[in-house]
């Protein structure tokens, strides 16, 4: 396998539509590197799933090309399934067979995921104990609970232990605690086993959490990529300085705050507990920080100075509404 | 993530490819979900028994030197107990696999499949598998309905079975590539009763299930759509094997047999090739999970 586990090259793809063709994935390049963790977050419809599944070979591109784990998705696809594993986690478990249990949709899997018999025998026990389903693996399927098939799902894309992992929304469905498991799961696979992860959710909570590096797709195009603090970037000209104050006579700080040079404007100023919280976009974050510290020094015991990140909540809405209107 | 799962994460064990198991695997599965559908099994074994009192009743009204001129004896009820209990098997094998394959875009399992490592062929065989042993119960089970319920006077020698069981592979392998090829036409079009209906139809129809071909020499084209009916001749075996007695020492049968081998090299193939067709223009539409 070369650098990069997953390659796209000006990958599209257009359904017929009734006036003009429909571009679910529009001249799209991505590079995710081999062992990376590696988030695709996009409003419904931005063409995740269509992207997702011509890298599993379900769908054919209309032009460009792709390699996953080397090869390529049109002309190798036989090589790319054996390489992929592949979630489809919001179909909230319609993917198995629900007449067959746990155990059985696992043995299975095992049959056309080329697992020999004897290691998906004690993969299997050892998933079953992993996820929880142990007590219940010979019931069948359809009596179980959204969560619990979902768990099956995750199960069964582990079962031939690929070295690319594909996980569409892997966590919907499931209770808290089996989330923060599996989130778990996902960053060990990544960090012990040097899985590639492509990583789609609506938690954008959980792609913040586990993804090195994310790309922002609207409208088929990829509108945004890097890591937390390159996206930051791009929606935040100025940087945002948090300044915690002790005592709740914080107006005269901000006065003082204000007045300096490299400060653009206070955006809070207000009593937090028995504290005082200011927050100042400043155009200079590295001579910012000293500077204030040095004004109040003296008058009024500062608690911290830190710079405030934007969340990716608030990344993702910034540039897809800006992609949206612009 | 536990310690233990982890250990069996880190072998580098190589995959076992073999398309014999991957067959196995789908055949497996889908004989085990189908044994769940108990009500359903318990139906059609009562369907069947009801369909085979249908024809002994109607045999007591036909003359037996109308069905001797066919030259298959001379009781309607063995000559029709084979048409159409063959033909059943027939239709249920064919029907199987499109209809398994409806079941698995509607259910959503078809991505997974189709974004596994396994062999598209592999995963027809074994659903088609599934569906040759499921229709031996009932083919099987009508058969001896009609001899040892109604009396139906069949040959069941080691050597008259062995010729039919020979015929009946032939006449499967003959006619599998057509049920593929439906399913082909399912992947497409997401549905295909009515094509397996007029399938099955057509094969009872021209092949003579119910009545002597004789019959149709007055209807030319119809005689002629006969002949060009692979099922024509696998019944043409079976009735002289079962109801004569006949044996692999009749030229009869070979030459049945040469025409169901032909069909079989031809209509695989095409079958297979068909599927494919079908398989790429779903990748292509992007509708490999749309019913």
């Amino acid at each position: 396998m070369n650098d990069h586990s997953i390659e796209t090259i000006g990958i599209t793809k257009e359904y017929p539509g009734k006036e003009k063709p429909l571009v679910a994935v529009d001249h799209t390049d991505l590079l995710i590197r081999s062992g990376e963790l590696f988030g695709l977050l996009g409003p419904n419809g931005a063409g995740k799933t269509t992207l997702i599944k011509m890298l599993c070979t379900l769908i054919l591109p209309t032009e460009g090309t792709a390699k996953v784990g080397g090869y390529d998705i049109v002309k190798e696809a036989a090589k790319v399934r054996e390489t992929i594993g592949w979630l489809h986690g919001e179909t909230g478990g319609r993917a198995l067979y629900w007449r067959l249990s746990a155990r059985d949709n696992l043995r299975f899997y095992a049959y056309i995921q080329n697992v020999p018999s004897d290691v998906a025998r004690k993969r299997i026990e050892a998933l079953l104990e992993f996820f929880d389903l142990k007590r219940e693996a010979d019931s069948l399927v359809k009596d179980y609970s959204t969560g619990m098939k979902v768990r099956v799902m995750l199960a069964r894309t582990l079962l031939p232990n690929p070295p690319i992992l594909l996980l569409d929304e892997p966590t919907v469905g499931l209770d808290a605690q089996t989330a923060i498991e599996t989130r778990k799961l996902i960053q060990t696979l990544n960090r012990e086993l040097h899985k590639t992860i492509l990583l789609t959710s609506h938690n954008l909570y959980e792609v913040e959490k586990l993804c090195e590096r994310v790309a922002i797709i609207n409208t088929g195009k990829i509108v945004a990529l890097g890591t937390m603090d390159q996206l930051a970037h791009l929606i935040h000209e100025a940087k945002t300085v948090e300044v915690r104050l002790e005592g709740t006579d914080g107006e005269a700080a901000t006065q003082i705050i204000q007045q300096l040079d490299l400060i653009r404007r206070v955006v809070i100023s207000e009593r937090s507990g028995d504290g005082w919280i200011i927050r100042a976009e400043v155009s200079d974050l590295d001579s910012a920080i000293p500077r204030i510290a040095n004004a109040l020094a003296g008058n009024f015991r500062i608690r911290g100075i830190s710079e405030i990140r934007p969340h990716l909540e608030e990344i993702f809405v910034k540039i897809t509404e800006g992609n949206n209107h612009g | 993530m536990d310690n233990q799962l982890i250990t069996y994460f880190q072998d580098n064990v190589a995959p076992d490819k073999s398309e014999v198991r991957q067959t196995w695997g789908i055949f497996w599965g889908q004989l085990k979900i189908f044994m769940t559908y108990r009500t359903w099994v318990v139906t059609d074994t009562f369907n069947t028994i009801v369909s085979i009192a249908i024809y002994y009743f109607l045999s007591l009204q036909v003359q037996p030197s109308q069905i001797a001129a066919s030259g298959y004896g001379t009781s309607y009820l063995a000559f029709s107990l084979i048409g159409i209990a063959f033909a059943n098997y027939l239709w249920f094998c064919i029907n199987r696999i499109s209809h398994s394959m409806q079941s698995e875009i509607r259910e959503g399992t078809f991505e997974t499949i189709a974004s596994s490592p396994i062999r598209m062929r592999s995963y027809l065989f074994g659903q088609a598998a599934r569906g040759f042993l499921v229709g031996l119960y009932y083919m099987v089970g009508a058969l001896a309905v009609g001899v040892y319920g109604f009396n139906a006077p069949l040959h069941f020698e080691p050597a008259a079975l062995l010729t039919s069981s020979l015929v009946l592979v032939f006449m499967v392998l003959s006619h599998l590539g057509l049920g593929i090829f439906i399913a082909g036409i399912v992947l497409v079009y997401k549905q295909a009763d009515p094509v397996t209906f007029m399938v099955s139809l057509f094969m009872e129809f021209f092949a003579g299930a119910l009545f002597p071909l004789q019959l149709l020499s007055n209807y030319p084209p119809l005689a002629i759509a006969s002949e060009l009916m692979p099922y024509t001749y696998a019944l043409d075996a079976l009735r002289k094997s079962l109801i004569q007695g006949a044996t692999l020492a009749s030229q009869d049968i070979l030459f049945d047999l040469a025409v169901l081998v032909v069909y079989a090299v031809i209509l695989l193939p095409l079958g297979l090739w068909s599927f494919n067709v079908g398989y790429d223009r779903i990748r292509t539409e992007g509708t490999t999970s749309s019913y």
